[in-house]
């Protein structure tokens, strides 16, 4: 186990490097740059060559990004510079990563209360009225785009219905729970789900798989109650390929964040990034995408180790 | 469904319900006493000497007292200002600034003349990279003659220079506040000072904190020097950036939000029939232009082209087709919903500092478009005419450029409209010439006209038309496209130094009418600003100006 850690965290190594190489070179390749947004109307070509220098801008794009890549492994990712004049960008994404982190895990959360219960109904009811409704929700679920359906919240919940929280807008943890929660409802539910309607496909095909299996007949044959062998054994190990997509989910939540904060106007990573790229804050825009990358690279890692535990048959380790 | 199933549903359901309503009880409890903004944009530095955005205006508005500022008829008033009353001296080489005496800063120091003294100096040192520097003047001294009086000397007279501080000294800092320069630090022009992210000013209100990409909060000022001001009932203003305008709108519409900086013109009549909500409609500061390239073909020459009356000729006919076939009033009435001020030239028509001579001339002649499309072909012009128009993907741009497109297809010409995001776009128009028009906006942020002849068109390396450019081919620092562009240079250094208002006047009308001969750009219209705040704040309405603030000093109740 600790070896396959190893082997994971090393192969993580070039992925970082072929990352920020993507990233630096997609950045500075887009047209526009951060003087030009810096100075708006107060343009001075005196005062543009020198902030050009000051930023390191004129130097060739390999020392560029070897002075990038230098300072991130020092720890440090900059200063945002059209954003939030001279914020250090580690601490704008940590401010903001428990608001992404907050929405995604509500979602999840929503996207499984609808998807657990909906996959296994529709699997114990296949093909029967509730299973063609269930289908069908999670096929909407699928092809309404998340930015879409929050438009559509906002338009009933914060126009006709004129609830404060319907509006978006975000509420720190530290004015209250249920203002915090009440305010993250809506993008919760936008961003869910679509990952819900996956999720909830993935759990009822694994359970139609699981519910053919010989060991399923043969407990049905020694007479264990039909409940108990969907809860002990169906449910169980219907959920190793849904916690794939599970995990794969979180990833796609985290980008799928970026136009709900934006919609929502919740003050996450997403909507970080979003301003950076707009306002060409190259530092933001370089350190967020590379956090996300880090994060998805953690993220899948934690899924497969969370294999073993679900199934003690999995062992990790090639020999092993 | 069993039943066993059912009541496992039925159950977890209600139990979500109770909860769920719980939580949005709780939610539904509004915050007396605060005062919450909707901005379109995150500000990004909040010290008045560095800060270029519409975003970090509306705070530090609120947080510090300018210099002098603009009332709402745009004229230099002291209402709320630091300075009370000024002089000029006869030849207007000196202007004598008197304080207003009592101005308590928000760290309990009073405000004198030594701070505006160091306000002055700040900017004007070039180390600090403050992109005010060059709006301040040809300032050659300072001095201080008591506690509250100072005298400022120029280089040369400046009777414009109300105008222009009104824009450089947006807010009055004190002494030492913006902090010192490190090597650790970075240079301001980058980094910001000490009040990018904690402002200190002598304004209504102070700072209290900044949540990034969600609100900035502030709180009154219990020692503010103007009476009644902040209004009673308001214990806090929290700004939030809220991109979205269909999201603005429905923050307003619920109430949780009670100001909006801007309303779109789609949605302004909707808004206004609201109840519970007042509208205003006033005449903006934003010009919606079509820039030519003045660099390349069709509307201009190349460097190989220099000196090629034939090819200057053509590239003249090219633009003149172009002033002629936009019809404005239909982009006025289709775009902006009838609530824009159509421009005859590059100023406010109802402006004495504009041209009489312009003010009210024909705008739209299909026959004379055409006339001068025939011209531009016989000159040797590519048939069909064929151009690419870029334009901002955000606001109306790209609508107005397809508006365009259509009215110039009935000539004939063919046109691709290229939607960019604004950092593209200013960098397309400023550091290329791989591009033929562009449609944008810019913002009359300061009232004098003769500045703008300066920022958009004078021998300065950064208008946005391509009058000249700094292109490293080419022989001048120029671009000798229009042949009167030295001869502009001139007239404009004879204006901005004239005492004779009336003198100063003619030489600005002689200007704008040079830029309209030689159609340096194709000036379209005025777009009103449209605002919108709920009934509970009273008073608000009376502080709008041209300028779109949000100015809260003018509140006079707030039953929040």
């Amino acid at each position: 186990m600790g070896i396959y850690v190893l082997k994971r965290v090393l192969l993580a190594i070039p992925t970082l490097l072929v990352a920020s190489l993507l990233i630096f070179s997609l950045v500075h390749m887009a047209p526009g740059g951060p003087i030009r947004v810096m100075l708006g109307q107060l343009q001075d070509p005196e005062l543009i060559e020198r902030l050009r220098h000051q930023l390191g801008l004129d130097l060739p794009l390999y020392q560029q990004y070897a002075k990038w890549m230098g300072n991130l492994l020092r720890g440090d990712l900059g200063f945002s510079i059209t954003v939030h004049r001279g914020a250090p960008v580690a601490a704008l994404i940590g401010q903001r990563i428990s608001v992404t982190m907050e929405l995604a895990a509500f979602s999840m959360v929503i996207a499984l209360l609808i998807a657990i219960p909906a996959g296994i109904v529709s699997a114990l009811r296949q093909n029967r009225l509730s299973d063609h409704v269930a289908r069908l929700i999670a096929l909407a679920g699928v092809s309404i785009p998340n930015f879409f359906l929050g438009i559509v919240l906002i338009l009933i919940f914060g126009v006709y219905l004129r609830q404060p929280w319907g509006a978006g807008g975000f509420v720190p943890l530290s004015r209250g729970l249920g203002k915090n929660l009440a305010h993250l409802v809506l993008p919760a539910i936008a961003l869910g789900t679509a990952y819900a309607a996956i999720i909830m496909r993935m759990m009822r095909s694994a359970m139609l798989d699981v519910m053919g299996q010989d060991y399923v007949r043969t407990a049905r044959a020694m007479g264990i109650g039909w409940y108990s062998i969907v809860r002990q054994d169906i449910v169980k190990n219907a959920l190793i390929p849904v916690i794939t997509v599970i995990g794969n989910s979180i990833g796609y939540l985290l980008g799928g964040s970026i136009v709900t904060e934006t919609v929502f106007r919740l003050p996450g990573v997403g909507n970080l990034v979003i301003n950076g790229i707009f306002r060409r804050d190259f530092p933001v825009i370089q350190a967020v995408v590379l956090f996300i990358v880090v994060l998805r690279i953690v993220i899948n890692l934690v899924v497969d180790l969370t294999y073993g535990v679900l199934d003690p048959r999995i062992r990790y380790g090639g020999a092993e | 469904m069993t039943a066993k199933e059912v009541v496992l549903v039925h159950s977890v359901v209600r139990r979500l319900l109770v909860a769920g309503l719980g939580v949005l009880l709780l939610a539904g409890l509004a915050q007396a006493g605060e005062i919450h903004v909707g901005i379109a944009t995150e500000p990004w530095d909040l010290d008045p000497a560095t800060y270029t955005d519409t975003g970090s205006g509306y705070i530090i508005q609120n947080v510090y007292d300018p210099l002098i500022e603009l009332g709402t008829d745009n004229e230099p008033t002291t209402e709320f200002a630091v300075c009370k009353s000024w002089e000029f001296s006869d030849d207007a080489t000196s202007i004598t600034l008197h304080l207003r005496e009592g101005i308590k800063f928000h760290d309990g120091t009073d405000l004198t003349a030594e701070d505006v003294k160091y306000n002055f100096e700040w900017i004007l040192d070039p180390e600090n990279d403050s992109p005010m520097r060059k709006v301040v003047g040809p300032v050659t001294a300072i001095d201080i003659i008591d506690p509250y009086t100072l005298k400022v000397t120029f280089e040369k007279p400046f009777p414009e220079v109300l105008q222009y501080w009104a824009r450089a000294f947006a807010g009055i800092v004190p002494e030492g506040g913006h902090g010192t320069r490190s090597a650790e630090k970075g240079i301001a022009g980058v980094v910001g000072t000490d009040l990018s992210r904690h402002p200190v000013g002598s304004g209504p209100f102070k700072f209290v904190e900044w949540v990034s990409g969600s609100h900035i909060v502030l709180e009154p000022f219990d020692e503010y020097w103007a009476e009644g001001v902040p209004a009673p009932g308001i214990d806090r203003v929290v700004f939030e950036f809220i991109g979205d305008d269909a999201a603005k709108m429905a923050a307003l519409i619920s109430g949780s939000i009670h100001i909006v900086d801007k309303v779109s013109f789609r949605d302004f009549d909707f808004i206004s029939r609201m109840p519970g909500i007042v509208t205003k409609r006033i005449p903006g500061i934003q010009e919606q232009y079509v820039a030519l390239d003045l660099g390349a073909h069709p509307f201009g020459i190349t460097a190989e082209e220099v000196g090629d009356q034939q090819a200057i000729a053509r590239a003249l006919a090219a633009r003149k087709f172009m002033m002629y076939a936009i019809d404005r009033e239909e982009i006025r009435d289709e775009i902006f919903f009838g609530m824009a001020t159509i421009m005859y030239g590059p100023w406010y028509p109802d402006s004495e500092w504009f041209s009489p001579k312009l003010r009210g001339r024909k705008l739209h002649d299909p026959e004379l478009a055409r006339q001068y499309l025939e011209e531009y072909y016989s000159l040797g012009g590519e048939k069909p005419l064929k151009f690419r128009i870029i334009a901002t993907n955000a606001q109306w741009f790209v609508d107005v450029a397809t508006l365009i497109q259509e009215q110039l297809r009935q000539y004939g010409v063919e046109t691709e409209v290229i939607p960019v995001d604004k950092a593209t776009f200013f960098d397309t128009l400023y550091e290329t010439f791989d591009w033929e028009a562009g449609v944008e906006d810019w913002g009359y942020g300061n009232f004098s006209a003769l500045y703008w002849m300066y920022a958009g068109y004078y021998r300065n390396h950064h208008n946005h038309n391509h009058w000249h450019h700094a292109a490293p081919d080419l022989p001048e620092n120029y671009h000798p496209t229009v042949p009167g562009h030295a001869e502009f240079c001139a007239l404009y250094d004879e204006a901005i130094v004239e005492p004779d208002i009336q003198r100063r006047k003619e030489l600005t009308w002689r200007l704008e009418e040079m830029l309209v001969e030689n159609v340096v750009r194709i000036d379209l219209m005025i777009a009103d600003n449209l605002h919108a705040w709920r009934d509970t704040v009273v008073g608000y309405g009376d502080g709008l100006n041209s300028e779109g603030d949000i100015n809260l000093r003018y509140i006079k109740e707030f039953h929040g």
